[in-house]
């Protein structure tokens, strides 16, 4: 076996696996906040920031086959993960008190679960417009593709609106334990700034959380319209 | 006092368990748990019927023989001690308590609140040690070690052995308990020369006795009856994709 | 039968040295033919078990306990002593020799303890290789502190956890062993009986305590490191599980058991709170450095908030009557005085049976001198401890202490090298008499344990293998082998018979009362007499009353505890006529008859400076005495005084 492989069968191996990898998707993410907040100042905006995107193959298809390895990598990691807990555990307690962990460490995996529904879902509502296959045709003033309208639009649906809150709402319970998680698993603690870690977890669940909430709230209450 | 009872009675490895219900009177705050089951086990006994088998030894704390889990805690509602020192003063008159062995994959039950702990000593065995032979060792002051280095080995060397850390994670994890062995030797310059090989063959035994992964709760640091933080889990972490990464192999 | 100690002639200074060039050796390529069976996994088992696999031999090792590393070593908190002089306060290897024969009442071989404190020093070395984090200075050296009286700071320790902290050093390198195939541990197996074949021990029979199979095991030597007898008094500082089994066995296949009359009391324990008690708990006498003894001056005053009591109220007795070393005097002498104001009333604390057995350990002037945060680093594990066993707290009021059996300094008697009478029986750490005397200093009992494990009981035992040879034609087929399994099956199926009415522990503790009433921490020839009438009368009620459940299949705790009984049950009466015929008092053994104006322990070097062995005749009959003269050539005879 070599070495990589051997890394990846033992559990600190797989946690590791478990840290880069959301760290990756948490940068995307953060990445992707930040050209969200972009709809607060307006379609040309917007749509130049889209159409930037778009016209820079190299970084867009760069990013999604990262993307495309990486998410997969983490659920199957984490299924693994669950798979090996299961097992490690086979008659489990009729009682049992948690004493330390938190609502959102022992919530992660469904947590993630719903996340990946919701990408999949987010995928087919603005990336390949299964849901609303009409997205495809908005173009602007200037012939781009109307992405502004789209989110418009996708956001003043309430139903709409209340899935994404709701994925927020996971990912930052997701990321609160993720986060710190990802430090731990990666062996970066000393004690003078191990509080500084947790407190840096939160800050970024929160961080981006209200930054994505922000847009479809935004819309939904008619601050940001077309 | 009168506590009532729940008590996992499996009358051997291969049998199946159920919970049996004790009221026990008579019971003084100032009894221990354990002095608490030893009078019930003499009712039993005097009775002919078969005694609650529990592991104990030094009852004072230090050798991690006895341990299970009171109403779903490992070792019982107060801190950082063991079930032998957990006294009835914990509890109040007419309390129902639960008492469950340790359960992981690695620790089957014996009997009762029995489990074999076996797994632990073969981590040990796979690397817990500095290789050195009786009678070869160098004058004990010839190698200063710092004292911050020399108090945050103890604190991980402090580890007893008990097993609460499994029973307590919700992965059944080892972690902690081979992260107190690896720090504790890791964080020496005795151990030094042997730290890479160290962390990864202790982390693979421990992956092959089939104890879960860290998902970093927290709870085996909070049942720890040592207070082990898992600090040294991060460590150990560390150590190991370090060594992975630097090592010849 | 005459004893011959086997010590080396000549100066006592290279005696060892001289000795161990005299051994004979085996070739490396041979050791692996040889078979060593090590009973015990403490420190003194687990670091023999672990050096004889390091040099080759074939070495299986047995503990009672799911582990090796639970032995009751573990327990030990105070510290180990070394003759390093790192201090620079005038200790040296003939300091630490002095000290030991001095505080052992000079019941003690010379040679012996002179060795032991040459070997101190290695064993630092070797443990501190290991990676036992003992306390450093901030210079990044080892610290000491001054231990149980002595007036050097020589005692080097890890927190209150020292023996913890030795112990999985030792258990580390046998660890290392079972890895590299040299030891096979053999865990939850139990020692029942000791094989011996034409004068050689030649074997044990063991029980598995997982699933009540007895086994036969064939080695070229046999160790003994099974720690002492401490639960003959039921109520002792031992863990729940030591016991005098594999020793006594041992006596009754011919070894001798040397002055089993020696125990000692360790002063700070804490005191017992009523009849359900199965435990005794030691705090480490590191205390007493910092905690005055005192009991109220009016035995009016035992009920009453010890802080309302004025200075003027109380009795600092042990300042007031040994002003040198005042809270420091050595265990016997702190723990009789606590007995004797306690006798006179003025005890404290609850009243258990009619008496408040218990003295104030107070540290309200050390918290004033020093300030809490230094008494919390100093012993913060300790009151942390007293809190959670007695639901107060010592930093307000003072502790209550009192004496209880700690160690025995009595067992096998063993040669200059650790080998019983029996040929090829090795005994090591406590289970031996050797090196202690009538009385242990602290901190000496994880030295001698590592240094018969790591320094002595290693070449001894190569010496023995290089003489006898290997080859030999004995297998577990052998009569002496099925004759031994034998008679341990027929003893545990009598055991599970009897279906009485009473459950093991009730006899353990009546005989524990006769033992601590009769022959506890004082003993009077009327008391001792009336122990061996009562004692056999308790056997005999054991051996038709007893209620044994269950049968001899799995686990089964009721049954391993009723074997270890009914050893003690044997062995309480050996003790109490050992003490009996010792009718001096001397270092732990104190025959009120035997004592100064002051109610000083008075030794009789006229009649009793001697090792007492005796030699198995018959459960039923009494023993036969051997005796071993001591002589000392190099520490002069005095009466101990701590004035």
């Amino acid at each position: 076996m070599s070495w990589l492989q051997s890394l990846y069968a033992s559990t600190i191996g797989k946690k590791a696996v478990m840290a880069i990898t959301g760290l990756i998707i948490f940068g995307f993410t953060l990445g992707h906040m930040a050209g969200n907040l972009l709809a607060f100042f307006g379609e040309d905006t917007f749509n130049t920031y889209a159409a930037t995107l778009k016209g820079n193959p190299p970084l867009l298809w760069g990013t999604r086959l990262l993307l495309l390895t990486v998410i997969p990598l983490h659920f199957l990691t984490a299924f693994q993960l669950i798979k090996r807990s299961n097992d490690a555990r086979p008659a489990t307690y009729s009682k049992w008190q948690p004493q330390r962990s938190t609502y959102a460490s022992r919530t992660i995996r469904f947590g993630g679960i719903y996340l990946l529904g919701f990408i999949l879902y987010h995928l087919a509502h603005y990336t390949l417009f299964l849901t609303n296959p009409e997205f495809g045709g908005y173009h602007d003033a200037q012939g781009r593709h109307d992405a502004f309208r789209m989110v418009v639009e996708g956001f003043s649906n309430p139903v709409n609106v209340a899935v994404y809150l709701v994925a927020m709402l996971s990912l930052v319970f997701h990321l609160s334990h993720g986060a710190w998680s990802m430090f731990q698993s990666m062996g970066l603690n000393h004690p003078k700034y191990n509080q500084l870690r947790e407190r840096a977890a939160w800050t970024l669940a929160i961080v981006l959380t209200v930054g994505f909430s922000s847009v479809p709230i935004a819309v939904l209450t008619g601050v940001v319209h077309r | 006092m009168k506590i009532t009872l729940n008590v996992w009675r499996q009358s051997s490895p291969e049998a199946a368990g159920s919970f049996v219900k004790y009221d026990v009177d008579g019971v003084s705050a100032d009894m221990s748990m354990l002095e608490m089951l030893d009078v019930l086990n003499d009712r039993l006994e005097s009775k002919g019927e078969a005694p609650i088998a529990f592991d104990h030894d030094c009852r004072e704390g230090i050798c991690g023989s006895c341990g299970f889990m009171i109403n779903g805690v490992a070792h019982g509602p107060e801190k950082e001690i063991t079930v032998c020192q957990t006294h009835m003063r914990s509890f109040k008159d007419g309390d129902e308590l639960t008492l469950e062995p340790w359960r992981a994959m690695a620790f089957p039950v014996m009997r009762d609140l029995m489990v074999d702990r076996s797994a632990f000593d073969r981590i040990i065995q796979a690397g817990g040690y500095v290789s050195v032979r009786t009678g070869s060792a160098p004058e004990a002051n010839a190698t200063p070690v710092m004292k911050e280095h020399a108090d945050m080995a103890f604190e991980a060397a402090a580890c007893i052995g008990c097993g609460a850390c499994v029973a307590a994670c919700p992965n059944a994890a080892a972690m902690l308990f081979t992260s107190a062995k690896v720090s504790h030797l890791g964080l020496l310059p005795q151990g030094e020369p042997e730290r890479d090989k160290r962390a990864i063959d202790m982390v693979a035994q421990m992956d092959k006795e089939g104890f879960g992964h860290c998902s970093n709760h927290g709870e085996c640091e909070a049942v720890c009856p040592k207070g082990i933080s898992v600090n040294f889990i991060a460590r150990m972490n560390r150590d190991l994709l370090k060594a992975t990464l630097r090592s010849s192999r | 039968m005459t004893l011959d100690g086997k010590c080396p002639s000549g100066p006592i200074e290279t005696a060892w040295d001289r000795h161990r060039f005299n051994m004979k050796l085996v070739n490396p390529s041979n050791r692996r033919k040889y078979n060593v069976l090590v009973v015990g996994t403490g420190l003194a088992g687990a670091a023999c078990a672990a050096t004889l696999g390091e040099l080759g031999f074939n070495v299986q090792a047995f503990c009672y306990q799911d582990s090796a590393r639970r032995a009751h070593s573990i327990a030990a908190q105070g510290g180990i002593n070394a003759a390093k002089n790192y201090q620079n306060d005038g200790d040296s290897v003939h300091r630490l020799f002095y000290d030991t024969v001095k505080g052992g009442d000079y019941r003690s071989r010379e040679r012996n303890v002179h060795r032991l404190a040459q070997i101190s020093v290695n064993i630092i070395d070797q443990a501190v290789a290991q990676g036992v984090p003992f306390a450093r200075e901030y210079g990044g050296l080892l610290d000491n502190r001054s231990f149980g009286g002595a007036q050097v700071a020589r005692t080097f320790y890890a927190r209150g956890q020292t023996g913890q902290q030795l112990l999985l050093g030792a258990y580390s390198a046998l660890s290392r062993q079972v890895h590299a195939g040299t030891v096979k541990l053999h865990t939850r197996t139990e020692m029942l009986d000791l094989v011996v074949i034409d004068g050689r021990a030649r074997g044990i029979i063991t029980r598995n305590l997982a699933t009540g199979e007895l086994e036969s095991w064939v080695g070229d030597a046999v160790v003994l490191a099974t720690g002492g007898y401490g639960n003959v008094f039921f109520l002792s500082t031992n863990a729940m599980g030591c016991n005098v089994t594999a020793t006594y066995k041992a006596y009754k296949k011919g070894a001798l058991f040397a002055n089993p009359c020696y125990t000692q009391i360790h002063p700070t324990c804490i005191p017992v709170s009523g009849g359900y008690q199965s435990k005794l708990t030691l705090m480490s006498e590191s205390l007493r450095n910092d905690g005055r003894v005192w009991v109220p001056k009016s035995a009016a005053d035992a009920t009453k908030d010890p802080s309302t009591l004025p200075e003027d109220q109380r009795d600092y007795y042990l300042e007031r009557r040994y002003p040198s070393f005042g809270n420091l005097v050595p265990r016997d002498v702190a723990s009789r005085n606590a007995k004797t104001v306690c006798d006179e009333g003025r005890g404290v604390g609850h009243e258990v049976d009619g008496q408040r057995r218990a003295v104030y350990l107070d540290f309200r002037d050390a918290i004033q001198r020093v300030g809490k945060s230094t008494i919390e680093a100093r012993y913060g594990n300790l009151f942390h401890m007293y809190t959670k066993i007695t639901g107060e707290n010592p930093y307000e009021s003072p502790m209550r202490i009192y004496p209880a059996i700690h160690y025995t300094m009595g067992g096998l008697w063993v040669d200059y090298n650790l080998m019983s009478n029996i040929e090829g029986l090795f005994v090591l750490g406590e289970a031996n008499f050797s090196d202690h005397g009538a009385n242990r200093l602290g901190a000496s009992a994880l030295m001698q344990g590592l240094a018969d494990g790591y320094f002595v009981a290693p070449p001894t035992i190569s010496d023995y293998l290089a003489r006898v040879g290997w080859g030999s034609t004995v297998t577990a087929e052998h009569e002496g082998f099925k004759a031994a399994k034998g008679e341990a099956n027929e003893r545990i199926q009598k055991l599970l018979s009897i279906k009485g009415k009473r459950p093991v522990d009730s006899f353990h503790r009546e005989l524990g009362n006769v033992m601590w009433d009769k022959c506890g921490m004082s003993r009077t020839k009327e008391g001792l007499e009336e122990a061996l009438k009562r004692i056999p009368e308790i056997r005999a009620e054991f051996w038709e009353n007893v209620n044994v459940p269950g049968e001899n299949k799995g686990v089964n705790q009721s049954l391993e505890r009723a074997g270890r009984v009914a050893d003690f049950l044997e062995f309480g009466e050996l003790m109490c006529l050992d003490a009996l015929e010792r009718a001096e008092s001397c270092g732990g053994h104190f025959r009120e008859e035997s004592q100064t104006e002051d109610g000083e322990a008075l030794r009789d070097d006229v009649n009793y400076c001697h090792t007492a062995a005796w030699e198995f005749k018959g459960v039923e009959t009494a023993p036969t005495l051997h005796k071993e003269a001591l002589t000392f050539d190099y520490v002069k005879l005095t009466q101990r005084s701590y004035k």
